[in-house]
This record gives C-alpha cells, sequence and structure tokens, in this order.
C-alpha cells in the first residue's frame, strides 16, 4: 500500500522504536545486562552467534537491527512475504535470548 | 539501559558480516568451519573419505536429492562436481529445461524455461516465490528474472545471471537451478472506489490508540509519526467490507480527530501475492500525502486471534493460524466538508483463486559453457 512507498524514508525515525522494542524480546523478565561485563564481551557475543546461524537468517538479522531497514523493504530485498520475515526474525531473537542466558550475561534487576 | 546495551553491541556486528547482507556473498564460511562441531567434523572427514575412496557411492548419494542436500551443505565443490547434468526435468506435467548459456569471462548469463505440458498454470505473471536456489561451487553474485514468455507454447523463460566474485573463471563449472513453488495468473488492475461520500463515511466509529494496537498486533510499520503511539486510529474491523478487490477489502472509511481514516485488510497473504496501493487524487489529478500504518492478524478457522504468550508480551503465532492478513490504514489531513472533491483509486495486483501456488520439484544440473 502507500506505506511501501513510505517505509524509505522511516529509516532512523519511527523503524528505530519498533527495532528497540523488538530487541526488548531478548530480555528475560527481571533482569538486565550485567554492567560489569567487559564491553568488549556482547559483541563478541553477538558476533559468535551470527557466525553460527544460517546465512540466510543471519542476513535478515543485520538487516532489521544493524541496518534498521523495515521489514516490508527486507521482504522485498529477500523476495519473501513480510510474515516469513517477521517469524524469522521472531525465532532469531528467542535463539539469542537463549544464547544470551547461556553465555550468563544478564543480572537482576 | 536495556534494548539500547543491545544495540550498540550490535553495532558493533563485523564488516563482514554487515557487507555479506546486503550482499549476499557468505562471509562467514572459513570462520564456520573453524567452529564445527566435532559432529560436524566427523561427517566433513568422512564426506571426504568417500569421495577420496569411494567416488562412486558419493556420486550415488548426490543423484538423491537428501544426499546432494547433505553434501552441497559440508562442501558445494564436491557435491556440484559428483552432481550428475540433467539439462531437464518434468515434475507433475510442467518441464524445466536449460536452454542456452553465454559465458564470458567471469560472467554468465543462463537462461532456463518452464513449460506446462498438461495445461495452463504458467503464463506471462509468472513469480517463483523467492523459492529458487542457485547452487553452485564458486563464490558468486547469483540472480535470477523472468525474461519472457511464450503464449502459443505456454513456456515461461527465466535468465540466470552469475558473476564471480574473485575474476574466477567459471566456464565449465557446474550449476544446480531448482524450484520449488511459483504462483501464475496474477491481475493487475486499477479502480477506482466510490466509498468517499458522505453516506458511507463512519463520524463516530470504534478507535484503539496507536499504542494500543501496537500492544495487540503486530504492528509492522507506520510512517514516520512520533505522535503515533497517541494518535487513534480505527478498531480492526471484521464485518462486511464496504468494497472488495479479489480479497483485498476496504473495511471501513471514517473521520476520527478531523482526519479521513481509511482501512484496509489484505486476506491470505501468506499464500498470495495480493497487494494493492490505494491512493487520494484531488480534482487536478494530484495525489495527497498520507500517514499510513500496517499491522498483522493472524485468526484460526473459528475467527480467534492467535497468540503466543511470551516472557514479555503477546505475539502473533504465525506457524498455527489458519488465515493470515494485513490490515493498512492509510490518513490524510483533509476536511470532511471537502471529501467530494477527491477520488479514492487503487492499484491492485491480485492472484486468481482459480490458480493457487503450484508446488513441486524441479530440480537441473548442467556445466556453465
Amino acid at each position: 500500500m502507500k506505506l511501501r512507498q513510505t517505509n524509505a524514508e522511516k529509516r532512523g525515525g519511527g523503524e528505530v522504536t519498533l527495532v528497540l522494542d523488538e530487541l526488548l524480546e531478548c530480555y528475560p523478565s527481571g533482569k538486565s545486562i550485567d554492567e560489569t561485563l567487559d564491553e568488549k564481551e556482547l559483541p563478541r557475543i553477538i558476533n559468535d552467534f551470527l557466525i553460527e546461524l544460517p546465512i540466510k537468517e543471519r542476513r535478515i538479522f543485520i538487516c532489521r537491527y544493524w541496518y534498521l531497514d523495515s521489514i516490508s523493504d527486507i521482504a522485498k530485498q529477500f523476495n519473501l512475504s513480510q510474515s516469513n520475515i517477521k517469524s524469522t526474525l521472531y525465532r532469531t531473537r528467542k535463539k539469542l535470548l537463549q544464547r544470551l542466558q547461556k553465555e550468563g550475561v544478564f543480572d537482576e534487576i | 539501559m536495556k534494548s539500547e546495551s543491545l544495540l550498540n553491541a550490535i553495532g558493533e556486528i563485523s564488516d563482514d558480516l554487515i557487507d555479506e547482507a546486503k550482499s549476499g556473498v557468505c562471509a562467514v564460511q572459513k570462520t564456520k568451519r573453524k567452529q564445527i562441531s566435532s559432529k560436524g567434523v566427523l561427517c566433513l572427514a568422512a564426506a571426504l573419505i568417500l569421495c577420496l575412496t569411494a567416488v562412486l557411492p558419493v556420486l550415488a548419494v548426490t543423484e538423491t536429492e537428501v544426499g546432494y542436500d547433505i553434501v552441497y551443505t559440508i562442501s558445494p565443490a564436491i557435491a556440484q562436481r559428483l552432481k550428475p547434468v540433467q539439462r531437464s526435468c518434468v515434475y507433475d506435467g510442467i518441464r524445466m529445461k536449460v536452454i542456452s548459456a553465454n559465458v564470458s569471462g567471469d560472467t554468465a548469463e543462463i537462461y532456463v524455461s518452464m513449460q506446462d505440458l498438461e495445461g495452463d498454470r504458467i503464463d506471462e505473471t509468472i513469480d517463483l516465490l523467492d523459492s529458487y536456489y542457485i547452487n553452485r561451487s564458486f563464490d558468486c553474485q547469483a540472480g535470477c528474472e523472468f525474461a519472457g514468455y511464450d503464449d502459443k507454447t505456454k513456456t515461461a523463460t527465466f535468465l540466470i545471471q552469475i558473476g564471480s566474485m574473485n575474476h574466477e573463471k567459471i566456464r565449465g563449472k557446474k550449476l544446480t537451478f531448482s524450484v520449488e513453488r511459483f504462483l501464475s495468473h496474477k491481475r493487475r488492475k486499477t479502480v477506482t472506489l466510490p466509498l468517499l461520500n458522505y453516506d458511507t463515511v463512519q463520524l463516530n466509529p470504534e478507535t484503539l490508540s496507536g499504542n494500543e494496537l501496537h500492544e495487540k498486533y503486530y504492528v509492522n510499520s507506520y510512517s514516520n509519526d512520533s505522535n503515533f503511539k497517541r494518535n487513534r486510529y480505527l478498531k480492526p474491523q471484521t464485518g462486511s467490507p464496504l468494497a472488495s478487490i479479489d480479497g483485498i477489502c476496504v473495511n471501513a472509511v471514517a473521520y476520527i480527530d478531523g482526519k479521513l481514516h481509511i482501512q484496509t485488510y489484505t486476506e491470505n497473504n501468506l499464500n498470495t501475492d495480493n497487494h494493492c496501493f490505494l491512493y487520494l487524487r484531488d480534482k487536478d489529478g494530484k495525489e495527497m500525502p498520507c500517514t499510513a500504518i500496517e499491522y498483522d492478524s493472524i485468526i484460526d478457522k473459528d475467527g480467534n486471534e492467535i497468540w503466543y504468550q511470551d516472557d514479555l508480551k503477546r505475539c502473533l503465532d504465525y506457524s498455527k493460524g489458519d488465515r493470515s492478513g494485513i490490515y493498512s490504514e492509510l490518513v490524510y489531513d483533509i476536511p470532511f466538508e471537502d471529501l467530494d472533491q477527491y477520488t479514492l483509486k487503487g492499484k491492485c495486483v491480485t492472484s486468481d483463486p482459480a490458480y493457487p501456488a503450484v508446488e513441486g520439484n524441479w530440480r537441473i544440473t548442467f556445466p556453465i559453457e
């Protein structure tokens, strides 16, 4: 719809809010990231996590959370339905949550 | 401090991965192999031993699709070397065939056809729905696009373009092209919707705030509007639509806080490529600017929304829905008294319900020469 045209204008605007909301799913309830964690540790964990993902899943994740592309732009880029992109991102976020918990990066709030 | 710290860490994703996201060229093959599990190492070793000591069994393995896929995952080079040449295949009465290839140094253009031998499931609107794969043993950029259609023979032609990444010569190397799904018989139409009249427009509609929509539905995009969460929108409507264009419904036209809202619902978007670009024109033919939101709905066979209870919030469960759709709402800053000065139009692409997506397994392998 008209949205498809306006999406291109959204990067850095409303999309950031949506992206931040989505990333909250990577936190377990009542916990926050351990502030004593070495500042290089979290990027290392995320890079390792991404390297182990299937390439398409990794690319979609980076398009969304690094490039801040809209869902419809990613769907267009990968020629997949928006629902497909969203369910892929949802699964990846769940995996990331599990990985971050396994790596012990969270503290009780 | 919560999501921001994660976002900051994501900001430090390695450059290789960032480049890969847009280029599609795998950046972690070597790294990935380093981190392969002990089980993976054993599989790789087994595959290599098989390759070195018993070519015929591996050849047999690559003749089965599952075997080929496994070997391709471990080593594209081995899989492609052993994959038998099969320049055409027929599945469910539809033939896929390589027609020609033009190789020039490190680039190649290959034409592949798909022909319906039994019916008219293929036409000039064919869309492979991203179900195609181009397997090769070398680093390259590859893409496939529709090239043409011959009505007499019911044959669609696709162009596969390959470009080697390292100026590596690709002549003689084998390529496997496969397709799992396609959709044809799409219809394109421009419609005028006579809905902007004072009888149709609701003046006191049921509404939800953007925040309520955000909590209840998966809002996947909205225009750059800082007041999105506070603004009010039409409650998602499920009754008879005001107008329907092959499954794309205009549910309601209403005024909220002095602005014109138009709500649409596109059904079954998981299995069709239905979409419509709605726009409003004034008397001079000028297209009017608008803001818009879009959010998802997944419902079961009884019409109930399907939700997944997450730790933090409810999410739509895409895997369990019987029907899915996208709600969209356009918002125009047009005074109520000027409504009759405008025309609502739509450019729509819809699929024919008599021709649902065709699923199958078409796969050909051929040397690039």
